[in-house]
């Protein structure tokens, strides 16, 4: 039995990864999980299934990292948190790991690093995209960088996991558009005609436990057997909810344009305004924002679509990323198609009560 | 003379909910914090930094009997609720407590017979009683527009993150359960708000062995009116409370709190705002005012207590409202059964069944 150290147990990812370990979900048989989290609150998607090994751990703090991967053959990166500290917390990871002797480092980065995948020829060894506006995706392409000097250095194995859209139920890419249909404002990009990255969430936590089971070093990007476009996709959603795939918004690409509050997203990520924002009570915040936006009126008629700037870049992905690589790698991890996936989102847009037909 | 206050517990509710409401209280002139307790020196001294003149304490014996005030606001971790509220009421004080008002049912009751003994008011924190909208669906209910019996749905979901400092929540032996008593003391109460006291017809939950749970689902009964709740701390659901009777339907979003949807026998949906008001101060005739966040429903639910002190109405939600809520938590986890997530594997399903924390008791 491999003894693996999850840190980010407390998120979607790691928090899924914990249950199916626990429940005895095929494709996690040989694996022991240590599940890591932060700080208090994250054990909330752990609390219902009893006693675990659980330990905490902040990869800021590389001595709480060191003792949370001790007696661990693998360690798995699954945080999010702040993009800012990618790379330090993954240099910290990787420190923890030669320092106690963890065999393999298996990272989650993220399709993302690809941006809207405009080449055709892209690999799994292409350079990330240096431009892209999202500081999330160039973070993690920073840290993909740092990890990849370090390869084959006599350190931990490091596998490098290049998932898509992470979905399937609970996902919030599925309850956002799902919420979107059911309020009126969904919409697709061009009749939804672009590449829609999809990787089901099961199906990674299965991947990750076939990596630790026989690391085999690399870079590899991960998704479904195939994807959709996002017409299918949102089309599929829309039909277990109920809504009539007219009530879809559409807009071409040529409209899409960054807007205000696109533009103030900068803003908001950026240390000066964090630090200002902390100097303030909530309940200031609250009316600050209340004063800006205006008191809240009922709105009138069809519901305005509700486009944002990171919704209407990854309508417009042009490819689906291939993930070949980790296919030939890992013959006996069995990827499904979206189609063989979709009845169990099905099945939880029924229990979330987003299908109330 | 204004009302002397001491807070019991000084945790991130208070720091962000309660204390920009008690400045308020103590600039107006109406109350003064007299005391700030909390076991943690540094937490105490904390909150007590936004005051004129707080006695700090780290031993609640110290409190009672070195600083006499007429009102206790306790916002320690539930689990002291009920001796705390029970001393308060010794030294002749109100008590305004967080939710929820106490872990167990008898106690609750102990708590209600307290109160009514001492002639002493016992109040419970149950903020959402001063949502605009549920009040205004409240009148149409009370004014039969509806018709009945009425149907409703009640989904509440989201991942938690409340910065808790330690993992007592989620441990059943000290908070008493999972989300059913951390979200669903507000959901419970909303009903109330809306029906009247309730039945717990069946229940579900998805807690294994010596864990607390995720989620729940409770089908409930009350006079005129029945439906379910679903409620969730580790994943979004549809969330909100549709009602449905033979002659109108309304939905209501708890976050948009200062309007609903109905749609009456035209059959077409309309936004209705909702402008209910109440007392932002003491003595006749009152200022009024129509809360537009959570933060202003925490400031009318002080006005409403001390107006209430005062004998000038009653506070929204007392020891006995609350008592009914405890009692069908209660109930809920007496008759739980293992919830049917069936968006897992077949496998998965299985062995939660097997090992759900009710099998074999």
């Amino acid at each position: 039995v491999i003894p693996i150290a999850v840190i980010g147990a407390g998120g979607y990812v790691g928090g899924r990864v914990v249950e199916m370990a626990t429940l005895g979900a095929q494709g996690l048989e040989g694996v022991r999980i240590v599940p890591v989290v932060r700080r208090p609150r994250a054990l909330a998607r752990l609390a219902r299934l009893g006693p675990l090994e659980t330990r905490f751990g902040d990869l800021a703090s590389p001595a709480s990292i060191s003792d949370a991967v001790k007696g661990c053959k693998v360690a798995v990166n699954l945080t999010m948190g702040d993009h800012r500290r990618f790379v330090a917390d993954v240099a910290n990871l990787y420190e923890a790991c030669r320092a106690n002797g963890v065999e393999c480092l298996i990272h989650l980065s993220s399709a993302e690093v690809y941006g809207r995948c405009d080449q055709a020829g892209l690999t799994d060894d292409s350079p990330w995209f240096r431009g892209h506006w999202m500081g999330y995706a160039r973070e993690k392409g920073r840290a993909e960088d740092w990890l990849r000097e370090r390869s084959g250095r006599g350190g931990p194995k490091i596998v490098v996991l290049r998932p898509g859209l992470v979905w399937g139920p609970r996902s919030g890419w599925v309850a956002g558009p799902a919420q979107q249909l059911v309020n009126g404002s969904a919409g697709w990009v061009d009749g939804g005609k672009w590449a829609c990255n999809l990787c089901f969430v099961d199906s990674l936590a299965r991947m990750i436990a076939a990596v630790a089971r026989r690391p085999v070093p690399g870079f590899y990007n991960v998704g479904d057997g195939n994807r959709p476009a996002w017409r299918r996709y949102l089309g599929d959603l829309s039909k277990v909810i109920g809504t009539p795939p007219e009530d879809i918004h559409d807009k071409p690409e040529s409209d899409c344009r960054t807007s205000w509050g696109d533009r103030f997203e900068v803003v908001r990520e950026a240390a000066w305004f964090k630090s200002l924002k902390a100097r303030f009570r909530n309940q200031t915040k609250a009316k600050v924002k209340r004063m800006l936006l205006g008191a809240p009126k009922p709105p009138e008629g069809r519901p305005a679509p509700s486009y944002n700037r990171e919704q209407w870049w990854l309508q417009t992905t042009r490819y689906a990323l291939p993930t070949g690589k980790f296919r030939d790698a890992y013959p006996e991890a069995s990827v499904p198609d979206y189609d063989a996936v979709f009845p169990m989102t099905a099945s939880w847009l029924q229990f979330a009560g987003y299908a109330r037909g | 003379m204004s009302l002397r206050i001491a807070v019991i517990g000084c945790g991130a509710v208070v720091a962000d909910l309660h204390v920009p409401v008690l400045e308020k209280l103590e600039r107006a002139g109406v109350a003064m914090v007299a005391a700030v307790a909390d076991p943690a020196q540094a937490r105490a001294a904390a909150i007590g930094r936004f005051f004129k003149a707080p006695k700090l304490h780290t031993r609640m014996e110290d409190l009672w009997r070195e600083t006499p005030c007429d009102l206790a606001f306790i916002a320690s971790p539930p689990g002291l609720h009920f001796e705390q509220a029970l001393a308060a009421i010794r030294a002749g004080a109100h008590v305004l407590v967080e939710k929820p008002m106490v872990t167990r049912a008898a106690d609750a009751a102990a708590l209600a017979k307290a109160s009514a003994d001492s002639g002493r008011i016992v109040a419970v924190g149950q903020t959402r009683r001063f949502y605009p909208n549920l009040r205004a669906v409240r009148r149409r209910l009370d004014a039969g527009d509806f018709g009945g019996p009425v149907r409703f749905a009640f989904y509440e979901g989201g991942v938690f993150d409340w910065p808790v400092a330690s993992g007592a929540v989620f441990d059943r032996a000290k908070a008493g359960g999972g989300v059913l008593f951390d979200k669903g003391v507000h959901v419970l109460d909303v009903l109330n708000g809306l029906f009247g006291g309730a039945k717990v017809l069946r229940a579900w939950d998805d807690s294994l062995a010596g864990g607390v749970e995720a989620n729940a689902v409770v089908e409930l009964e009350y006079e005129g009116a029945s439906g379910t709740v679903q409620i969730s701390w580790d994943q979004p659901l549809c969330n909100g409370l549709q009602i449905t009777g033979p002659k109108a339907e309304a939905r209501i979003d708890l976050d948009a709190i200062g309007r609903y949807q109905f749609r009456g026998s035209d059959g077409n949906w309309r936004w209705e705002p909702a402008d209910e008001r109440w007392p932002r101060s003491l003595g006749a005739p009152a200022a009024e005012f129509t809360p537009t966040d959570y933060y202003e429903c925490v400031e009318a639910q002080w006005w409403t207590m001390l107006r209430a002190i005062q004998g000038d109405g009653a506070p929204a939600v007392d020891a006995a409202g609350a008592a009914n809520v405890i009692e069908a938590i209660e109930e809920a986890y007496r008759v739980a059964q293992p919830l049917n997530l069936s968006f897992l594997s077949a496998a998965e399903r299985g062995e939660a069944v097997r090992r759900h924390w009710r099998v074999g008791s």
